[in-house]
């Protein structure tokens, strides 16, 4: 497979790629009203962040299998992080009968 | 930049998906909509995977982003009310003003490390690590992050199933009530 060498490094053009998924991340956290929504923004971030650990392996002086490895470690997280989340957001939903944010923020009712 | 290069423009158009899904998952009302966006999205840094010569990590990302994290989602999402309410207008748009803000200052602060304070040199044209060293590295060097990976999604598959626990006439258990607490 060819390599690319569109800028004088590739490796920049990966990594702002990768910041870009973590600001519409952050952009997505805030801006939602729902716990699903705040669940989206957590996976794009997470995405960023598998983006970025791989292509400084695979572009960089960094070993390869290892950013590539990693990258699977993440992607993991973030499976095991979405089981958790749907478990909370049940248990929210029954709680409270709706699952926004808003309503889970008091510390008692 | 060098345009004679199909992967220039290969990127280009990753990217161009990427944002597009993104802009679709923060700003749909219909969270249905917003997860069509979310899957635009990792099919796009699937691409990027394929792009620097890491299929592995690419079909993984379409198998386990795609196919298991995105149903989760779509499960949360059938539970709850599938779309959220309309805010009002001047107050909603400083809130995204406010949310922009919130995600463009830390990216772009790391942007400014990445283009001015530490351009990493390049090792020259990506190589493919085949499939065979993978597995190797993940079963002798990285064993231990390979295990406690496992221990992490068994731990939170048994924190998943007691969250949602029902006691035998359908009441949900919470650690405060079979404490006595309430």
């Amino acid at each position: 497979m060819q390599g690319i060498f569109m800028l004088d490094n590739p490796l920049t053009m990966y990594q702002l790629a990768a910041l870009l998924l973590l600001a519409l991340g952050i952009f997505t956290m805030v801006c939602r009203r729902t716990l699903v929504g705040v669940l989206i923004g957590v996976e794009l971030m997470l995405n960023g962040a598998g983006l970025a650990i791989a292509a400084a392996g695979q572009l960089g002086p960094a070993s390869g299998s290892l950013a590539q490895l990693s990258a699977l470690l993440v992607m993991g997280m973030a499976a095991a992080e979405a089981t958790l989340a749907l478990a909370i957001v049940l248990v929210v939903l029954r709680r409270f009968g709706k699952a926004g944010t808003d309503s889970v923020a008091e510390m008692k009712r | 930049m060098d345009f004679s290069d199909p992967a220039a423009y290969l990127y280009f158009f990753y990217l161009a998906v990427i944002v597009a899904g993104g802009l679709l998952a923060a700003l749909s009302r219909s969270l249905i909509r917003a997860l069509a966006g979310l899957v635009l999205t990792f099919f796009g840094v699937a691409g990027l995977y394929i792009l620097m010569a890491a299929p592995l990590p690419a079909l993984m990302q379409v198998l386990i982003y795609v196919g298991a994290v995105v149903i989760i989602i779509f499960y949360a999402v059938m539970a709850s009310q599938g779309s959220e309410q309309a805010g009002g207008g001047s107050k909603r748009k400083r809130y995204l003003l406010l949310a922009a803000l919130a995600g463009l200052l830390p990216a772009a602060l790391l942007a400014y490390v990445c283009l001015v304070d530490a351009p990493m040199p390049l090792s020259g044209d990506p190589a493919e690590a085949p499939l065979e060293e993978l597995g190797r590295n993940l079963l002798n060097e990285y064993f231990l992050a390979f295990e406690l990976m496992a221990g992490v999604l068994f731990v939170a598959m048994i924190g998943a199933l007691t969250l949602c626990r029902r006691d035998g006439r359908g009441r949900e258990v919470t650690p405060s009530r079979s404490a006595g607490g309430e």
